[in-house]
C-alpha cells in the first residue's frame, strides 16, 4: 500500500533546509485544489473538508483584517489625550465593531474552521467529515450571518460594545443593536454545526488502530472545543434572543423599571462567553503540541495529562464565568465561589505550560517559523494566564475592572497566544495545504516582529490600567500619553508583521518551493499524503499502529547535541503498515 | 438489516457506522438545543423566585383548556411519529407513511390552536405593550416569557413541520425506505420538542390556579 | 443497538402506546394538581410530572432505553451542563446582598 508519492524517502530532518528536494521536481500533481473542478461552483458547492476550510480561511482573513483597522483607527486616535480622529460616539462604534468582528467572525472560527476543518479528517485517517454538506452549510451560515453583523456595524454602527449589556443595549442606545445580534446568533448557528461534526468524525470516523489515546493533541483540542461549542453556543444564542425580543417586540425582560434583572443577561451571555475564551485558546494549544513536539523532535511530555488537561480546561471553564461580574452588584457569596473556581482552571493551564516546557527539555530544538510563533505563545500565554489569576482574585479585580489591565491581559491570552499560534499553524501546515514552501528568513522575522510588536503594544496597558486607566474612553488625561503613545506605536509594528505574511504566503503560492510530502519529518497521518492532500485524502484508509509523536523510542531522547540522521531510528516516521 | 437499506454516503463505509454517526449528530444538536432552552428556562425561574405574586396573578390569564388540549395533541401527535420511526424500522413504509401524515396533522392543529389562543390573549390585552391589562409590573415579565418561549417553541414547531413535509415528500415518491435516516432525525427532533413543550407547560399554564 | 434489534424486535405499537397512555395520564394529574391548594408544594409537583412525562418520552420515543452509550452520554451533558448553568446562576441570585 503506498500512501505518498514519494514513498521510502523522507527528507532530510532539519527543516532550515527543507525543500532540498521538491518532489522529484514533478509539476503539482492532482491536488484537491485542482480536483473536482476548478469553477467557482466547484468551490462555492463543494462538500470537500479541505475546500471548506479554504473558504473559511478567506473570509476569516477578510473579517481579521476588517477588524484589525477598526484597531489601528483606535490606536492612531489615541496617540493624543484629546484623540485625532474621531467623535466620541465614532469611537464607541469602533471599538465595538473590533470587538464583534475579532471576537466572533474571526477568534472563534479561525483555528477550528480552517485547519480543524483540513486538518481533523486527515490526522485520523477519514476521508472526510462526518457530515460533509452540514460542514458546507456551515460556512454558509457563518458568512451569511457575519455578512448581516457587518453591514448593521458598518452602515448603521453599534455603540453597546461586544458585549451587548442591557439595559443601554435594550433601552438607551440608537444604534442597529437588533440587526448585530440577529447576526451574531445566525453565526452561532455555524459554531454549533462545526461542533457537531467535529465531534461525531472524531468518535465515529477514526481510522483503524487510532485509539483514543493515539490522537494526535490537535485532534484532543478540536474535541474539547466542540464540547463547549455545542454546549456554550446556544446559550448565547438564548441571551440575543431575549436581547431582540426586547429591543423588538417590548418583551421587557431585562426591565430593570418592573423588577427584571440586567444581570440576568451577563450570567447567560457570560456562560457563553468565558467558555468562548477556550474555544479561542484550546485549539491553539493543540497546535502548539504539535509544534513543539516535532520542533524539538521530542515526544510529548505527559500526553496522557495533556488530555485531561484539555478536557478539564474545557468543562471546568464553564464554572467561572462569575468572574466577569464581580463589581456588578452580583452576590459577594457567589463571586467567592467563581473566584475559587477560576483559580482551580489555571490549574490544568499551568500543567499545559509545564509540560510543553519540559518536553523541550533537551530537545533537539530548531527553531523554523513555527517553532518561533510556538515560543511566543508559551511566553505571553504565561504573561496572559498570570495575570488571569490576579483578576480572578476579587480585590484585584475590584480595583482593575474595566480598566486597560484587563484589555491588556484578554489580549495576551486572544492575540498574543490564540492568533500567534493561529499564525504557527499556518506556517507549520501551509506546505501540506498548498504545496509550496513559505520563504524561511522572512517568516522568522514577521514572527519574531510580532512578538516585540505584541509586547510593546500591551505590556504598556498593563501598567496604565493599574495605574487606573479606564478602557473604553475616546479621551484620556494627558499623564497616561507616554503609554497610549508606546502602545499605539507598538501597533503599528504589530500591523505590519500581521500584513508581511499576507504578503510573503501570496508570493509562495506562485514562486514557492515545492514542498514535499513530510517537509518536517514529523509523525502524523496528515504528513503520509502528498501535499497538497489529494481530493479523497487516503488511496486506502491507513491502518495506525503507533502513538503520536514517536521522535524517539521510548526512554530513549535523543541527547542534545547529536545530529539526527533519517532512517537511523531516532524519527521513525508513521509508516502505513504495507 | 434494517439500517443497511439506507443510502451510504461518502466518508462512511459501512451503513450501521453512518447510521450511528447520524443518530449521535442529531443528539449533539438536540443537546444544545436544550441549552437554548434552558437559559430561557433559567430566566423564568429566576424571576419566579423574585415575583412569586406577579406570576400567579398573570399566570391565572394564560388559557389552561388551550394549552391541555395542545399538550394532549403534541403527545399524540409523538405517538404516531414513534410508531412510524418504528415502522420504517421493521420496513413497513406504508404504515409510517401514514404516521407521518397523522403527525403532520396534529402538529397544524397545534399551531392552529396556538394561533386561536394567541387571539384571545391579544383581545385581553395580555401583550406587555402600553395597553398591558395587568397591574402588578412583574406581570409583564411573565408575559415577556409567555410569548418569547411560546414563539420559540412555535417556531421550532414550523421546522419541525417543515421536517416532516420533506418526509411527506420522500414517501410520495417510494423513497422513505432509503431514507429512513430522516425519519429517525426529525423523530429525535420532534419528540424533542414536544419534551421542550411539556416544561413550557407546567411552567407558564399551571401558575397561580 | 441493531444487534439487540434483531435478537428481540420489540412491537412497532406496544411500547408507545403504553408510553402515551402513560402522558395523557401524567398531563391530567398535572392539571388536577394545579387546581389543589397545596401551597410551597405545588410547584415542585408540577415540575415532577413534567419531568417525568420527558423522562416516558425520552426513554420510549426517543428511545434512550435502547440507545448507545454515546447518544446516553450526550443526554446526560446535556443534563448536567443545564444543572451547572441552574446552580451556578441561582448561587448569584439567591444570596445576593
Amino acid at each position: 500500500m503506498s500512501l505518498t508519492t514519494t514513498p521510502g524517502e523522507f527528507p532530510t530532518a532539519d527543516p532550515d533546509a527543507k525543500g532540498a528536494r521538491p518532489a522529484d521536481g514533478a509539476p503539482m500533481q492532482q491536488s484537491f485544489w485542482t480536483d473536482g473542478g476548478q469553477t467557482v461552483w466547484s468551490w462555492l458547492g463543494t462538500v470537500d473538508h479541505k475546500r471548506i476550510a479554504i473558504l473559511y480561511a478567506i473570509s476569516i482573513t477578510a473579517f481579521f483584517f476588517l477588524g484589525g483597522a477598526a484597531a489601528a483607527l483606535i490606536r492612531i486616535h489615541l496617540f493624543t489625550p484629546h484623540g485625532l480622529l474621531f467623535s466620541r460616539d465614532t469611537y464607541n462604534k469602533l471599538f465595538t465593531l473590533h470587538g464583534v468582528i475579532m471576537v466572533w467572525f474571526f477568534l472563534v472560527p479561525s483555528i477550528p474552521s480552517t485547519l480543524g476543518n483540513f486538518l481533523l479528517p486527515l490526522m485520523i485517517g477519514a476521508r472526510d467529515m462526518a457530515f460533509p454538506k452540514i460542514n458546507l452549510l456551515s460556512w454558509y451560515v457563518f458568512v451569511g450571518g457575519a455578512l448581516l453583523t457587518v453591514i448593521a456595524l458598518l452602515a448603521g454602527g453599534v455603540d453597546t460594545g461586544w458585549t451587548f449589556y442591557p439595559p443601554f443595549s435594550t433601552i438607551y442606545s440608537n444604534s442597529a443593536v437588533t440587526l448585530a445580534a440577529v447576526g451574531v446568533f445566525v453565526v452561532g448557528f455555524s459554531s454549533i454545526l462545526t461542533g457537531i461534526n467535529f465531534i461525531a468524525t472524531i468518535h465515529l470516523l477514526r481510522a483503524p488502530g487510532m485509539k483514543w489515546f493515539r490522537l494526535p493533541l490537535f485532534v484532543w483540542a478540536m474535541y474539547a472545543t466542540s464540547m463547549v461549542m455545542i454546549l456554550a453556543t446556544p446559550v448565547l444564542s438564548t441571551s440575543l434572543l431575549l436581547i431582540i425580543a426586547e429591543r423588538l417586540f417590548g418583551m421587557p425582560i431585562f426591565d430593570a423599571r418592573i423588577g427584571g434583572d440586567p444581570l440576568l443577561f451577563q450570567h447567560l451571555f457570560w456562560f457563553y462567553s468565558h467558555p468562548a475564551v477556550y474555544i479561542m485558546i484550546l485549539p491553539a494549544m493543540g497546535v502548539i503540541s504539535e509544534i513543539v513536539t516535532v520542533a524539538a523532535r521530542r515526544k510529548v511530555f505527559g500526553y496522557a495529562f495533556m488530555v485531561y488537561a484539555m478536557i478539564a480546561i474545557a468543562v471546568v471553564g464553564f464554572m467561572v464565568w462569575g468572574h466577569h461580574m464581580f463589581v456588578s452588584g452580583m452576590s459577594p457569596y457567589a463571586a467567592l465561589v467563581f473566584s475559587f473556581l477560576s483559580f482551580v482552571v489555571a490549574v490544568p493551564s499551568a500543567i499545559k505550560v509545564f509540560n510543553w516546557t519540559a518536553t523541550l527539555y533537551r530537545g533537539q530544538i530548531t527553531f523554523a517559523a513555527p517553532m518561533m510563533y510556538a515560543l511566543g505563545f508559551l511566553g505571553l500565554f504565561t504573561i496572559g494566564g498570570l495575570t488571569g489569576l490576579m483578576l480572578a482574585s476579587v480585590p484585584i479585580d475590584v480595583h482593575v475592572t474595566d480598566t486597560y489591565f484587563v484589555v491588556a491581559h484578554f489580549h495576551y491570552i486572544m492575540v498574543g497566544a490564540s492568533v500567534s499560534a493561529f499564525f504557527g499553524g499556518l506556517h507549520y501546515w501551509w506546505p501540506k495545504i498548498t504545496g509550496r514552501l513559505y520563504p524561511e528568513g522572512w517568516a522568522r522575522f514577521a514572527a519574531i516582529l510580532m512578538f516585540f510588536g505584541f509586547n510593546f503594544t500591551f505590556f504598556p496597558q498593563f501598567i496604565m490600567g493599574y495605574l487606573g486607566m479606564p478602557r473604553r474612553y475616546a479621551e484620556y488625561p494627558a499623564e497616561f500619553q507616554l503609554y497610549h503613545v508606546m502602545s499605539s506605536t507598538g501597533a503599528m509594528v504589530l500591523a505590519v508583521a500581521y500584513l508581511l505574511p499576507l504578503f510573503y504566503f501570496a508570493y509562495s503560492l506562485r514562486f514557492g518551493e515545492v514542498a514535499p510530502a513530510n517537509p518536517w519529518n514529523a509523525t502524523g497521518l496528515e504528513w503520509t499524503v502528498p501535499s497538497p492532500p489529494p481530493k479523497h485524502n487516503f488511496d486506502q484508509i491507513p491502518h495506525v499502529e503507533n502513538d503520536p509523536y514517536e521522535y524517539h523510542a521510548q526512554g530513549h531522547a535523543p541527547e542534545h547535541g547529536k545530529s539526527i540522521h533519517r532512517g537511523q531510528g531516532d524519527g521513525p516516521v508513521r509508516t502505513p503498515p504495507t | 438489516m434494517s439500517e443497511a437499506s439506507a443510502t451510504l454516503h461518502e466518508p462512511f463505509e459501512s451503513a450501521t457506522r453512518q447510521r450511528e454517526a447520524l443518530t449521535f449528530g442529531v443528539w449533539l444538536f438536540l443537546a444544545s438545543e436544550l441549552l437554548l432552552f434552558a437559559g430561557m428556562f433559567l430566566g423564568y425561574a429566576v424571576y419566579r423566585h423574585d415575583h412569586p405574586s406577579a406570576f400567579a396573578e398573570a399566570g391565572r390569564h394564560v388559557n389552561l383548556l388551550f394549552g391541555t388540549i395542545n399538550t394532549a395533541l403534541l403527545m399524540t401527535s409523538s405517538l404516531s411519529l414513534s410508531v412510524a420511526s418504528r415502522a420504517i424500522d421493521r420496513d413497513k413504509p406504508g404504515l409510517s407513511e401514514i404516521g407521518v401524515w397523522i403527525t403532520l396533522g396534529l402538529g397544524l392543529l397545534f399551531l392552529i390552536v396556538k394561533g386561536l389562543e394567541y387571539r384571545e390573549d391579544l383581545d385581553e390585552h395580555l401583550w406587555p405593550g402600553a395597553t398591558f391589562a395587568l397591574h402588578a409590573p412583574a406581570a409583564r415579565i411573565f408575559f415577556g416569557f409567555y410569548w418569547t418561549m411560546t414563539f420559540v417553541h412555535a417556531c421550532h414547531m414550523t421546522i419541525g413541520l417543515g421536517l416532516l413535509s420533506r418526509l411527506v415528500w420522500l414517501a410520495r415518491r417510494g423513497r422513505l425506505r432509503a431514507n429512513n435516516d430522516s425519519v429517525e432525525a426529525t423523530t429525535l427532533y420532534w419528540h424533542l420538542v414536544d419534551i421542550i413543550w411539556a416544561l413550557v407547560f407546567a411552567c407558564l399554564y399551571l401558575v397561580g390556579r | 443497538m441493531t444487534r439487540r434489534e434483531q435478537t428481540e424486535q420489540p412491537g412497532i405499537w406496544l411500547g408507545p402506546i403504553l408510553a402515551w397512555a402513560a402522558l395523557l395520564t401524567l398531563l391530567a394529574l398535572n392539571v388536577v394538581l394545579a387546581g389543589l391548594p397545596l401551597g410551597v408544594f405545588k410547584l415542585p409537583a408540577n415540575l415532577a410530572v413534567a419531568a417525568l412525562q420527558a423522562i416516558v418520552m425520552g426513554l420510549v420515543f426517543m428511545r434512550l432505553n435502547r440507545a448507545s452509550w454515546l447518544v446516553r452520554l450526550c443526554a446526560v451533558s446535556a443534563f448536567l451542563w443545564i444543572s451547572l448553568m441552574f446552580i451556578l446562576a441561582f448561587a448569584d441570585t439567591l444570596t445576593r446582598v
